[in-house]
């Protein structure tokens, strides 16, 4: 019950944070130097033309003004018209997030599943040769710069064996894919297009392998910390020295508590994963969120810059009260 | 602690893994800082010094040990050069976020109450931002530069330092030692700094040189998306961004040895990291 | 017992599960596509085009739209346009012939004698997609439109004298006039960037109140009509053209159906044409130009470009503003180094701010050559031995940083320190606008090729592309001159005038013209060089 109170009353404090958020990007990317609507007119433009088209986007009016209007659209849920485009931004995003949270839900839940699996080998091989290699591997995989390994994966997996299709597009467009999420694996497999489903895969197996090599090794460090705490601990050995048998005793004492932690540092990984896909993206030119937020800013597109940074800090926010609340329910120091 | 022979044997080997790790990895760092400290005044090119009598792309050899780059500057003293600026800034970057982070989060912990409240919310509200759009923020307002990159990482960094200390010093603001300290007289900032701080600081002292790489990943990859160090100056992950092109016409010189560059340094940080984690895991055992 | 070496049973379900699901997919994916090392492409059909762009489509509304030059490309090719240029053959290879403007979704489109009225003739019976027919009322509703919109037509529009909607005129169904101010040399070249049609029936429908000219329906919804439909336009996808039957003029598109994927990196472009998955690189840099030169199965096109690479001087800010400073660069900049360096030798040299190929083009117009000692005593005439600037330039662009380092670098043997300053798009846009760059690397080409226009558009007071803020009443005076005169040696005579006055005031630092150079498969046949930098894809085909 305590918990969820505190889980309650962080949802509450989310909000200011939020609000927070959304009032800082809103004066940051005004402050910055740059102006966006030069950027849409053609070099015949006058100082009259440039009027126009700022007072189309609203940003003659007055800042205080300005922020209102942006509330009220945020509350009704629109995010605002691009500069760029002139499209409206929440559908813009909408057919971007797909592709990103495709990457990265599919590269944490690979990590997941290797760090396990690794992770509990190398916790029962604890300080031999084995995992000692693997700890160090992961850890070279976790120090290098996603971007140059995203580049090395295509002159490999590309340009070398041929085995990787061309770093750009996501599906093979012969296969004929109705976009419905904009993950495009998954649009596949809920419209049952096969040859779409193989072909999207295919084009997600060296951007899901960059991110899931960079990202394991934090995952496989608490499976195999919390692992070796269990078996270190007092009730194994106890069952240990009663004769329980090896699989038994790993399935029920081992797995699931050296699983525990995972939960928390996986939402962690993903959070943060949220917020750097850009560089991955445009290694591969996957035309996703992260991308879409960059080009934004470079041509400070405010009403893109705005929704793409309170979408991530959301996200951010989001994962970061699991964490807490998790770290909360299980150090018994901390009280809530 | 084991009962058995074997077992108090196993420990023994257990401890010294995380040496291990720790030796290594610093050894990785003294040789990388010393290279680039002191490399630099022995190559015979400046950082940006185009060599006229060699060709752009020049391949490795002769000269020029890592060839030369699109712009006819050899490879090999940009590196060693990049390497100062992406140490400095990482490390700096780090220092600077750590006295921030642990200040606010001695005052929220200790203090507790509204301004814990408002403290954590406004540490909440940066840690929040997206780091690439607050340190091109932070860059486009300063101007862009070692410095200004610096503080934008630094304030990317903070909170996390600030949740940490937040957190040991409400797990022993408490105890009976700070309780003792209290009620013999010592004064409030003598007691934070003396007795509550140092304590505090032990989650800080592993993960800082986990984020001092981190923080240099961070730096390699907005240079490389144009927002932090500019291109021609020298850093690795701006290096890398000039030569992608030319990777996929198998000139690799000019972009695999920033990265291996980056790599070993943020591995060097990552052992060490890694390896204090395991000798604090061994003393809690 | 507890220790047993092997995995369990689930566990190497799990890895082999993992492992399995690669190689399932590598193996199915590598039985539905060719293999990249073979040379044909991996398009079911031999007569679809790919070809590959830098950058994505912001907007498909070509008046309210953001200015980008792929974007005007593509429009080019599916509004339909009432006239465009005729093509030439010089020197072996085919390009668009700016003095021969045809009509080609119209009939006809002639001056009076006066050649203040202009009159459109349109076919009858041609249809867009929707089934309506293209009518008069079509292009006087579009060209209301650019009017409102007060964009880029709207500005060309002035050039020739065409400041109100007023001035367009139904006369019938199929007959529009054009009544200008003045008579213009220019008007056939503006008119064929100009003279693109909406479906004005089909749009009226998806008008509100708050939105009288669709913007938002045309924003989200390719136009079409034009020599080629979209069919496909998925954000992050690619972009299919089909060519549009119902074309009723000469040279109908060559290509049933074209793909346009949007690749951003270079050295993706180079890799996907060497694997054949493209036909057209339209983004490829220098450096992946000259290694496919050497690659089986590509073929290069060259030509001749009128694109133009300089350094813009401010004339108002110091220390720019003394003309001897201006040519104490001019005499530093390294041209053949550059030309070789950055170009690897495939730029033209030039000796005018008038580009090489525009008419009345003199080799007197800029006679600065790479002198340091002529740097030095240029800058001693201005009574200083040294002074410290900052060149701005596109970052991003990898021709400009490579330019941009060379100046600097032989600049500071003359006593010019430069700072160089990568800027992004809106950073740079902005201070373009407040005018404080004391120097900047520009590159790029005019529309309309005719001295005229590049006055208007770089050389006089307030001129957009005049980032060099550079006046001088005697180019005011011949620019308002050539707005009435028509006959051409006439204008090269004042032609030749500009050109002396520019190389005595020297407000650019001209640096070179790079040639033209597109990397396609051998296959790919039948490219027209286009003198506005807009690809025409009617004229490409594939033998495949």
């Amino acid at each position: 019950m305590r918990v969820l109170r505190f889980v309650v009353r962080r949802l509450l404090q989310l909000i200011p944070v939020l609000l927070g958020v959304v009032v800082l990007t809103f004066l940051l990317v005004r402050v910055l130097p740059g102006d966006p609507i030069r950027t849409i007119l053609g070099p015949n433009a006058t100082a009259a033309d440039e009027a126009a088209a700022g007072a189309r986007f609203g940003l003659d009016r007055p800042l205080w003004q300005q922020f209102t209007d942006y509330l009220s659209g945020l509350v009704t849920g629109d995010f605002g018209t691009s500069i760029q485009s002139g499209q409206s931004v929440g559908g813009e995003m909408a057919l971007r997030i797909g592709p990103t949270m495709e990457l990265v839900v599919l590269a944490v839940a690979i990590a997941m599943v290797i760090a396990t699996v690794v992770g509990l080998w190398s916790a029962r091989h604890a300080n031999r040769a084995g995992d000692h290699g693997i700890r160090v591997l992961a850890l070279v995989g976790n120090s290098m710069p996603e971007f140059w390994l995203g580049l090395v994966l295509i002159l490999v997996g590309y340009a070398g064996l041929g085995w990787f299709p061309a770093p750009s597009g996501r599906v093979d467009p012969d296969t004929d894919l109705t976009p419905i999420t904009g993950a495009d694996a998954l649009d596949a497999l809920l419209t049952g297009n096969m040859p779409a489903l193989t072909s999207s895969l295919w084009h997600l197996a060296l951007p899901v392998l960059t991110l899931v090599i960079v990202i394991v090794a934090p995952l496989l460090r608490s499976v195999r910390a919390s692992a070796l705490e269990v078996l270190r601990s007092e009730p194994y050995a106890a069952a240990e020295a009663h004769g329980l048998p090896g699989r038994l005793l790993r399935r029920g004492y081992l797995v699931r508590a050296a699983l525990v932690r995972l939960p928390s540092l996986a939402a962690l990984v993903f959070g943060f994963s949220i917020g750097s896909t850009v560089l991955v993206e445009y290694v591969y030119s996957w035309q996703g969120f992260g991308q879409w937020a960059l080009r934004g800013l470079l041509y400070r597109d405010y009403p893109v810059v705005q929704a793409s940074v309170l979408v991530i800090a959301f996200c951010y926010v989001v994962v970061f009260l699991i964490a807490d609340v998790v770290h909360a329910m299980l150090d018994p120091r901390v009280r809530i | 602690m084991s009962l058995s022979r074997t077992g108090r044997r196993r420990e023994k080997r257990d401890g010294r893994f995380g040496t291990v790790l720790v030796v290594t990895g610093a050894g990785i760092l003294a040789v990388v800082a010393l290279a680039v400290l002191l490399g630099p005044l022995f190559t015979a090119w400046g950082p940006n010094e185009i060599d006229p009598s060699a060709p752009t792309l020049a391949e490795p050899g002769g000269a020029h040990l890592f060839g030369t780059d699109v712009n006819g500057m050899d490879v090999w003293s940009r590196l060693l050069y990049a390497g100062r600026v992406d140490l400095g800034i990482a490390i700096a970057a780090v220092a600077v976020a750590v006295v921030l982070g642990s200040v606010l989060g001695v005052v929220a912990g200790y203090f507790g109450g509204w301004l814990d409240d408002v403290l954590m919310r406004l540490t909440d509200i940066f840690q929040a931002f997206p780091t690439f759009i607050l340190a091109l923020a932070v860059a486009a307002l300063l101007g862009s530069g070692p410095v200004n990159l610096t503080v934008a990482i630094a304030l990317v960094n903070a909170p996390a330092y600030a949740r940490l200390v937040r957190a040991e010093v409400r797990a022993i603001r408490d105890l009976t030692y700070v309780d003792a300290a209290r009620t013999s007289g010592a004064s409030t900032i003598g007691l934070l700094w003396r007795h509550v701080l140092p304590n505090s600081l032990t989650p800080v002292r592993v993960i800082a040189p986990l984020n001092c790489g981190w923080a240099m990943l961070t730096l390699a990859g907005l240079s490389f998306l144009g927002l932090g160090i500019p291109v021609p100056d020298a850093e690795w992950g701006a290096m890398i961004s000039l030569g992608t092109g030319d990777v996929v016409a198998g000139r690799w010189w000019t972009s695999v040895p920033p990265g291996i560059a980056l790599l070993v340094c943020v591995l060097g940080f990552s052992l060490l990291g890694e390896g204090l984690q395991e000798r604090a895991d061994r003393v809690r055992r | 017992m507890a220790d047993s070496p092997h995995f369990s049973r689930r566990s190497i379900l799990q890895l082999g599960g993992v492992g399995a699901f690669l190689l399932a997919t590598g193996a199915c994916a590598s039985g539905s596509k060719n293999n990249p090392s073979s040379s044909s492409s991996g398009g079911a059909k031999s007569s679809t085009l790919k070809i590959a762009v830098s950058s994505y489509i912001s907007s498909w509304d070509q008046d309210f739209v953001g200015f980008d030059l792929t974007a005007l490309m593509l429009y080019k090719n599916v509004f339909p346009y009432m006239i465009d240029y005729g093509v030439k053959t010089v020197g072996g290879s085919k390009i668009l012939d700016t003095e021969n403007i045809m009509p080609t979704f119209a009939e006809s489109f002639e001056p009076d004698a006066e050649q203040k009225v202009w009159t459109l003739k349109l076919r009858k019976g041609v249809k867009f997609p929707s089934g309506n027919e293209l009518k008069a009322a079509d292009v006087k509703w579009s060209k209301d439109r650019a009017f409102a919109a007060q964009a880029n037509v709207a500005g060309i529009y002035r050039t020739i004298g065409l400041t109100k909607p007023e001035q367009v005129v139904v006369v019938d169904d199929y007959t529009v006039e054009f009544h200008q101010e003045f008579p213009s040399a220019l008007t056939r070249q503006i008119q064929a960037i100009s003279l693109y049609v909406f479906d004005s029936v089909e749009a009226k429908k998806h008008a509100t109140d708050a939105d009288p000219w669709a913007k938002e329906w045309f924003a989200k919804n390719p136009p079409t009509g034009g020599y080629f439909n979209v069919t496909k336009a998925t954000q992050g996808q690619e972009i299919e053209l089909t060519a549009n039957d119902a074309y009723p003029g000469p040279d109908p598109a060559k290509t049933k159906t074209i793909r346009i994927s949007v690749v951003p990196a270079a050295a993706n472009q180079r890799l996907q044409l060497q694997a054949g998955d493209i036909d057209i690189a339209l983004g490829a840099n220098p450096r992946d130009i000259r290694d496919l030169k050497k690659t089986s199965g590509v073929a290069v096109l060259s030509a001749a470009s009128n694109s133009q690479v300089a350094i813009q001087m401010s004339t108002t800010t110091a220390p720019f503003d003394d003309v001897n400073v201006r040519k104490a660069l001019a005499y530093a900049t390294p041209y053949e180094q550059i030309i070789k360096n950055v170009y690897g030798g495939d730029a033209r040299p030039t000796k005018s701010v008038v580009p090489l190929d525009m008419p009345g083009y003199s080799e007197k117009g800029y006679p600065y050559t790479y002198d340091i000692d002529k740097a030095k005593a240029a800058l001693a005439a201005s009574g200083r031995t040294s002074i410290s600037s900052e060149l701005v330039f596109q970052t991003d662009n990898d021709e400009q940083q490579q330019i941009a380092v060379l100046v600097q670098s032989e600049a500071r043997k003359a006593g010019i320190e430069l700072k160089l300053t990568p800027l992004d798009p809106a950073t740079l846009a902005d201070r373009r606008g407040k005018k404080n760059i004391p120097l900047q690397i520009t590159s790029g080409q005019l529309w309309v090729n005719d001295v005229e226009y590049m006055l208007a558009t770089s050389f006089v007071q307030g001129a957009n592309l005049n980032y060099a803020n550079y006046t001088n009443p005697k180019i005011e005076q011949i620019y308002q001159q050539s707005h009435t005169t028509v006959d051409t040696s006439a204008r090269n005579q004042l032609w030749a005038q500009v050109q002396d006055i520019m190389a005595e005031d020297v407000p650019w630092v001209v640096i070179c013209q790079p040639n033209f150079n597109l990397p396609v498969r051998e296959s790919v046949a039948g490219w027209v060089q286009p003198m506005d930098g807009l690809a025409r894809l009617r004229y490409l085909g594939t033998s495949a």
